[in-house]
Formats: C-alpha cells, structure tokens, sequence
C-alpha cells in the first residue's frame, strides 16, 4: 500500500502542471467549505455574543395590538393604546407575586432624546426612566456613584444616571460629575436633574451605530416615576424579566405568554405577548444555516466537477501508460494490484487537492473571521472530515478508471504502442 | 515442461477477413532446454512465445504448462502462471521508467507478495550477479541499452521462474553488446539449469544454442541442433 502510494507521488510529480489543474476543482470545493464553516461559525460567534450582552436569558413581555381584524399595515394609523389598554403597576406587581422564577423586573420607559447641557458643553443623551431592576437586566456597569433606588422611584426625585462618554464630555472629568446639576433638553421638556452616578458605556454592535460625523448619544438614567410625570400614560406598554437560574426559558415565557393572554381576553384591540431573546438567535442561526447550506451545495458542485476531473485525468493516465500495464501483467501483477496502483493515485491526487484546499481554505476563513471582527476558530473534526472526505472522492471517481485499467486483456495492453 | 499440440493462432480482422497467424504448433520442449526459434519477421514468433507465457490464448490446440492445461486457468491464475514460472525478457527492455533498477526487479516480487526486507536483498543479489550492483539506484533513462537489458534479465529472475521467454532480447543492441547478453544467458541454462526459449534473427547467435526451430508462416518447418552449440559467444 505505502509502495504504491509513493509510486503514485512519483507519477504525479512527472505531470505537475496537469496534476495541479485536475485538482483545482478539488481545491476550490474544499477550500470554500473549510471557508465557509469557519467565517459561518465566527459569525454565530459574534452574533451570540451580541445577544449574551444584551441578554439571552431575558423574556420581554407587553402588549400588542390585535392582528386580526387590520390584515393590512397602515403606518399613519399606529394604534397607541389608552394607559387603561396598559400594564398598570398593580399588575406587575402581582405578576411577580404569580411568579417566583422571576429574579428581577426590568422597566423602562423613553423619556425623549436630547442634549444634556454645563454652560457650552453639551452631550447627546436619550433620557430613559428606569426601575432599580433595569440595570441589571441591561448590564449596566456603574463606575462612580449610586444607581437609582428605591427610594428614589417612590419620591420620583430628579436624579439621573449619566454615561461617562456624557460626564467627560460636560465636567471633563467622571469625578467631578457626581453631585453637580445639569439640564437635559428633550423635545418635550427642559428638566434639571443631579447626578448621582456615572456608568460605563459599552459600545454595542447591535446598539444602533453612529453616523459617521454625528454625535454619539449615550442613555441618561432617570426614575421611572419621574418619567411618568411628564408623560401622558402612566402605565406601560412593555417590561423585560430575568429569570432565576436554572429555570426552562421556553416553559417560563409559554406561562407567561398564557397568563397575559388570560389578562387580556376581553380586550378587543390588544393582546399580550412574552418572548425570549433565545428563539430570536435560534431563528437567526436558522437563515445563518440555509445560507451554509447553499454555499455548501455550490462547494458540493465544485467538488463533484472536481471527482469528475479526476476521472477524466485517470483516464487519459490508464490510456498513455497502456503499455506499462501490459509489461506489469506479463510481470505477473494480479487485476487488483492494478487497481490499487491506479486508485491509490487518484486518492493522491484528491487529497493532495484536499490538503492545498484546507490550507487556502484556513486562510480565506482566518481573514474572513478577521472581517467579521470575531475570533477565528475551527473544529479539528471538520478538517479530519475534509481530509476524508477528498480521500472518499478519489476512490469513487478513480476506481472506475482503475477498473479499466485492471480488466485490460494482457496481451493487447503489452502490444499497444 | 511444454507440450503443444495442432496449436493454432488466428486473428478475425472483421468477416471474410481471418488471418491464421500459427497453423499446427506441435512443439515439446523438456525441463532445462535452450531452444532458439528463428524466422522471418511476421512469421509468428512472438504470438508463439505470448502463449508459452501465457500472456496470450490460442485458437485451437492444446498447450499444456508442466502438467496445467492453460485454457482452463481463469485470469488470476495466467497472472500467478507468468508471475511464477515464466520470466520475460523483450527486445525493448520494457522496463518501467520511473522505476529505478532495484525497483524494476522487485517488482514481480512485489507481486508475489514478497516482504520489504527479503525482496531487496534478493534483488540485490541479482543485480550484482548482472553486474550492475553499483548502478541498482539508476533510473532506466540513465542506463546503456546492455545494461537495461541486464536489469531486464534480473528482473525475470526474481522469482527463480522455471523458464525464461527471451523475445529477441539482442535486437536493439549492437552486436558485441548482443553477445554479452548471450553468454548470460548460456551461463545460466549452464549454472540454473532454466529452459530457455529464446527468439533471435540472427544466425550466428542461433548458432550456439543446443537446438533450433525454424518457424516459417506460422508453422514449424525445421528443428535441429545448433551448429555450434556448447561454444561460447565471444569465441
Ligand atoms: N492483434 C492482432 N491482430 C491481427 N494480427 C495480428 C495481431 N497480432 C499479431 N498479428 C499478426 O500476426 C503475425 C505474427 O506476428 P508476430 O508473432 O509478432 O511475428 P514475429 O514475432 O515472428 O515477427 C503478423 O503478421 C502480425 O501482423
Ligand atoms: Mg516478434
């Protein structure tokens, strides 16, 4: 076996130029699945991650408008719902007594976009009421300071949580931000609030980026309560819930999703609704899947067209060294030690086609990764796979011709000039 | 060793058109004879000696191999006969060129399925018996047509085959070279005690071997003793 693979190397080093062309369809199959399965799982990477920042195991539950009935979408006649349509307070409170998986409640409110202003240094802020639980539930990193308590939301004191982007952009400093009043623009209102804290700001990929040119805006984190003050609907519309540890994510949101719509059977217009940021990413990897699996039929082709050419080289081979067979028979070479000659040089062929394909393969997905800005990283399985696989081609589409080769009458192959 | 009887060659080149290429062989040749056969060129020599070795069929006839009926052995089996009992020697050397000497003669050994270690000695050893040990590593484009044709010689040595099927092994060498690879081959009918069958245009090769056949249109027309048989090549 070891012979006659090393006696194929040799007969594949005679003809390098045709060796190589009769490969390319190989490396270009393997290279682009090798290609292919690196960048797609760098890309399920980042985009997990994403997700995992903004948390996975959150279930966001609210209220929608009813879909049946208006089949079609009208954007000028988005129903807002009356605060009644709304969750109230009470109700959330009793959800959370109704269900103990939940750790912590997350609300939130916009409160308007605008500017923070100090003199003649400003910052672009959204203004945002927020509950004690929604820094938790958004991983929101304070750096200095206090974030908004309890106390704060029962009072609806006019304190906010600011960026550091915000609080080096008006004090120039975070330290000296703590303390010092400022005044929030919106388009609704101008308010005066203290800060009491400064958080970090994470920039996030899946956060809105910035126009280039235009100004970054950051959150400023106000009571919800005090919020509520300046807008009309005192209830909410939507609330985020991070479950306790250990609790089954698709049980958790179908309970819910069935409680909110017992509390809202009677209701014409709207409906609730509970989900979970993990169907989303599934679904997601599912469009990642069929895009893989597209690409892949098209390496598929790639690597079929590639088969074929090694058989077609094979043949043309069998043929130009007719005569060597013959003086191999007359040798006393058994049918199958011809086959095997000329098999074991086909899975030369396709593996070392295999081989050239993982290595451009491994450098189309490294820069790939590079681009899609996650880690690269690749199963040591699927390269094994790849090996075998082009090992798999060469035996399928080379035994045909080998078989030629094999059933050659001896006489007729020794006689052939 | 080789019974022929009313042995008959023939070759359908399409309908009316048949061409009877061997008409009637009855031919015996015993253990340990050197037997030339001469004759014209197209005369059937070598479908003659392709069916010895039974690398090729007969039309009609009966061959026997040392007691085996050829017509009754499947593919397999011709490959062990020819791998085993005949050594074939061809007027173009026939060696496999990206092979080097010592491969070439490993070669029937490899099929035979001889091991790594005792193959390359034995190779070795026939090599050196040639005299050309010291150019085992060569490849065949690197060799002078004698020496090709000693590597040739220990190739069909390598599984000590009963006999040597020597298809005018002096033709494509000048004829000093010729006479060399002559005395080899009386040395070993003289030192192996192999039949040989051994075909050759030239008289005064023929000459010295024991006994000669006359081939003439597929049919044996003559079959005496060598002039001057049991002298030597170069004498
Ligand atoms: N496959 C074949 N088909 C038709 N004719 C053949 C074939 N092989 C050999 N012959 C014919 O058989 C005759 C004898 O050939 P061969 O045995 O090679 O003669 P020699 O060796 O005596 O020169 C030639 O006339 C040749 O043309
Ligand atoms: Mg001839």
């Amino acid at each position: 076996m070891v012979e006659n693979l090393l006696l194929s190397l040799e007969s594949l080093r005679a003809n390098k130029m045709r060796s190589f062309l009769t490969m390319l369809g190989i490396i270009i199959g393997i290279s682009s699945v090798i290609a292919i399965i690196s960048v797609g799982n760098a890309l399920t990477a980042s985009v997990t991650s994403q997700f995992a920042e903004l948390g996975i195991n959150n279930v966001t539950l609210g209220i929608q408008a009813r879909s049946d009935g208006a089949a079609s979408y009208d954007p000028n006649s988005v129903k807002v719902p009356k605060d009644s349509d709304r969750l109230s307070t009470a109700q959330i409170e009793t959800l959370m007594q109704k269900f103990p998986e939940i750790e912590t409640l997350s609300l939130s409110d916009e409160a308007g976009r605008g500017k923070a202003r100090l003199g003649r240094k400003t910052s672009s802020v959204s203004l945002t009421g927020v509950n004690f639980g929604y820094a938790q539930a958004n991983k929101v990193n304070l750096v200095r300071g206090r974030y908004i308590r309890e106390a704060d939301i029962e009072a609806a004191r006019s304190v906010v949580v600011v960026s550091d982007r915000t609080a080096e952009a008006i004090y120039g400093s975070i330290d000296s931000a703590i303390g010092s009043r400022i005044v929030i623009y919106t388009e609704k209102a101008i308010k005066e609030f203290t800060v009491i804290g400064v958080y970090q700001y994470v920039q996030s990929g899946v956060q809105g980026v910035t126009a280039p040119g235009s100004e970054l805006e950051t959150g400023a984190y106000i009571p919800v309560s005090r919020a509520k003050k300046d807008m009309p609907y005192k209830n909410f519309m939507s609330l985020t819930v991070i479950p306790r540890a250990g609790t089954d994510l698709t049980l958790f949101t179908e309970k819910l999703s069935a409680y909110l719509g017992e509390l809202y059977a009677n209701n014409k217009e709207w409906e609730g609704y509970a989900y979970n940021m993990k169907s989303e990413l599934e679904s997601t990897n599912s469009v990642m899947n069929s895009l893989s699996l597209a690409i892949a039929a098209i390496a598929g082709i790639a690597l079929l067209v590639g088969g074929i050419g090694v058989m077609n080289i094979m043949l043309v081979s069998v043929t130009e060294r007719t005569h060597e067979i013959g003086v191999r028979k007359a040798l006393g070479a058994q049918d199958s030690h011809i086959r095997l000659q000329f098999v074991a040089e086909a899975v030369m062929l396709s593996v070392m086609g295999g081989l050239i394909g993982i290595v451009l393969g491994l450098g189309l997905g490294f820069a790939g990764s590079a681009l899609v800005g996650a880690p690269f990283e690749l199963p040591v399985y699927v390269i094994l796979g790849t090996v075998m696989f082009s090992m798999f081609i060469g035996i399928f589409f080379g035994y045909y011709p080998a078989n030629k080769a094999a059933r050659l009458n001896p006489i007729d192959a020794l006689r052939y000039e | 060793m080789i019974e022929m009887r009313n042995l008959t060659k023939r070759y359908f080149t399409g309908t009316p058109n048949e061409i009877t290429v061997l008409g009637g062989i009855d031919l015996s040749i015993k253990a340990g004879e050197f037997v030339a056969i001469v004759g014209q060129s197209g005369s059937g020599k070598s479908t003659l000696m392709n069916i010895i070795g039974a690398l090729d069929q007969p039309s009609g006839g009966e061959y026997e191999l040392d007691g085996t009926p050829i017509q009754h052995l499947n593919r397999s089996q011709l490959a062990s006969v020819r791998n085993h009992k005949i050594g074939f020697i061809f007027q173009s050397f026939n060696l496999i060129p990206r092979s080097s000497a010592l491969k070439n003669v490993e070669l029937p050994m490899v099929y035979a399925g001889i091991k790594k270690s005792p193959r390359s000695l034995r190779a070795k050893k026939l090599l050196d018996m040639m005299d050309m040990g010291e150019r085992m590593n060569h490849y065949p484009n690197e060799l002078s047509g004698g020496q090709k044709q000693r590597v040739a010689i220990a190739r069909a040595l390598a599984n000590d085959p009963d006999i040597l099927l020597a298809d005018e092994p002096t033709g494509a060498l000048d004829s000093k070279t010729g006479h060399r690879v002559m005395d080899i081959f009386l040395r070993i009918h003289r030192e192996e005690k192999k039949t040989i069958v051994f075909i050759t245009h030239s008289a005064e090769l023929a000459e010295l071997c024991p006994r000669v056949i006359t081939i003439k249109d597929g049919r044996i027309v003559s079959d005496e003793a060598g002039s001057r048989a049991g002298g030597s090549a170069d004498g």
